[in-house]
């Protein structure tokens, strides 16, 4: 169980507060759905559960079954079984996604994998994701297209096997086609393994047409501030947020 | 592609020409000073991958002839005050030369590369690339000097450095992947002084990189 609660967060560098008394609980197995505006906080959300040193946390708490989260450092909470696909991922030039996928699993089972092993899981991961298999021995995310690297990012996520995901945004970037594709390998991962949860993050209700959340969530202003099932999510996609004009403002822009 | 050449020492001073037509590859490794100086004629191209260890040099190279062609890869691992520079002559029309100069400064001293490329009036078609990139570890001062002095309008020119610490974006999203600290900097900085000519094991040994965490 992931409890995050009453969360209040700034950044460091400006000090500008974007989590404003957050809280939210997360049961083994259940698929949560977070929806709003622009500029609401949600990425930072993100970041904040995986110890970004750009957010303090003034208030609040983060726990994983009793485990304080927040006295960990980033790569500790990944080791919990944490995983987040990233909005925006960098590119990071020379070293290749293989290498680092290598050095991830051996920090995760304490082992060197065999390397037959690695290159077939390699193979079978690439293939349900119709990623061309050559990309993933390539420098990370170098010349990748938007929707090319989100499928590098569930390329990744099959490799290291989570049982709690956060998807940022999982739909930009990817055509209406490799969307479906890849909400259909996440889909078939969650049946294989029914104690994961997933946190889906997003501007827009697409998503989740092909995953479908127990809970949706309305997040404005840093907080949530409406929850049901899905159709809140109707409702938002007809109604929009109707929320004060100037958010209103972000999420049309 | 070529098959490499020459893998030697280079210490001290040192002359190449490759005249008309020839191919080659080659892998310098120097852990003293060098001067190194590089005539390419009509036709003929060099690729390069020169380590160097804690040193400074100088290296020039001469595009002589039409469609002479350098590609430079230098790669330094850096502990005390040093100075790596290169001066490209494009000398004729359609010359080429690709720089890649990238350097972990992993004490507190100062790292400095001079990446000079001439291009005068007349030598048209030509093209010219630099990508030059600093890590500093620890408070070490970096410094690179790109200069691109062309007076020709039809060429194709473009650069890029970097210097500073490991990027903050990219260790983060390493991390969450569950590295530690010390596996991210070793992987950078591998990525970093990649190139040809030398094993893996090769390079740790040359820079002396610890293989595990
Ligand atoms: N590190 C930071 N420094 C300054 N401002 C930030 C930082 N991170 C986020 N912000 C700002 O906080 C707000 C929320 O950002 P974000 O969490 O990315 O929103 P969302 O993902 O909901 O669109 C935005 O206005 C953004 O510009
Ligand atoms: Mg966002």
């Amino acid at each position: 169980m992931l409890e995050m609660k009453h969360l209040t967060v700034e950044t460091v560098d400006i000090n500008k507060k974007i989590l404003n008394d957050f809280s939210l609980t997360i049961k083994e197995g259940e698929i949560h759905a977070i929806m709003g505006p622009n500029g609401t906080g949600k990425s930072t959300l993100s970041k904040v559960l995986f110890r970004s040193p750009q957010y303090r946390v003034l208030e609040g708490t983060i726990a994983l079954d009793k485990q304080d989260l927040l006295s960990l450092s980033t790569e500790e909470v990944a080791r919990c079984g944490l995983f987040l696909v990233m909005q925006d991922p960098p590119v990071i030039e020379g070293v290749t996604t293989s290498d680092f996928m290598r050095e991830a699993l051996y920090e995760k089972n304490k082992e060197r994998v065999n390397l037959y092993t690695f290159m077939k899981e390699i193979g079978t991961a690439s293939q349900k994701l119709s990623l061309k298999e050559e990309l993933v021995h390539q420098s990370i995310n170098q010349g990748l297209s938007g929707g090319e690297r989100k499928k590098n990012e569930i390329f990744q996520l099959l490799l290291l096997k989570p049982n709690y995901i956060v998807l940022d945004e999982l739909d930009s970037g990817l055509d209406v086609d490799s969307l479906k594709q890849v909400c259909e390998v996440l889909n078939e991962y969650k049946k294989e393994n029914p104690h994961v949860s997933f946190l889906m993050i997003t501007h827009y209700s697409r998503i989740l047409e092909y995953i479908h959340p127990d809970f949706v969530h309305k997040m404005v202003d840093g907080k949530i501030v409406e929850t049901g099932d899905l159709s809140l999510a109707k409702k938002i996609e007809a109604e929009g947020y109707q929320v004060n004009e100037h958010t209103k403002e972000l999420f049309h822009e | 592609m070529n098959k490499i050449k020459r893998k030697e020492k280079l210490n001290g001073k040192k002359k190449i020409t490759l005249s008309q037509g020839m191919h080659e590859k080659m892998v310098f490794l120097s852990d003293t000073s060098f001067q190194l100086e590089v005539t390419i004629e009509e036709n003929a191209s060099l690729e390069v991958f020169h380590y160097a260890k804690n040193t400074s040099g100088t290296i020039k190279v001469y595009l002589k002839g039409e469609h002479a062609k350098i590609i430079y890869h230098y790669n330094t691992k850096n502990e005390t005050k040093n100075e790596a520079s290169i001066a490209v002559f494009h000398q004729q029309k359609k010359t080429e030369s690709y720089l890649f100069f990238h350097g972990w400064n992993s004490k507190d001293e100062m790292l400095s590369f001079q990446v000079d490329v001439f291009i005068p009036k007349g030598m048209s078609g030509s093209v010219a690339m630099q990508e030059n990139r600093i890590y500093n570890s620890k408070t070490g001062f970096a410094k690179i000097f790109p200069n691109l002095y062309i007076e020709e309008f039809d060429v194709e020119a473009n650069h890029a450095s970097f210097t500073g610490p490991f990027e903050e974006a990219q260790v983060f999203y390493l991390k969450t992947r569950g590295l530690s600290q010390k596996v991210i900097e070793k992987l950078l900085i591998e990525g970093l002084l990649t190139g040809e000519g030398l094993s893996e094991d090769e390079k740790f040994d040359f820079f002396q990189i610890r293989k595990e965490g």
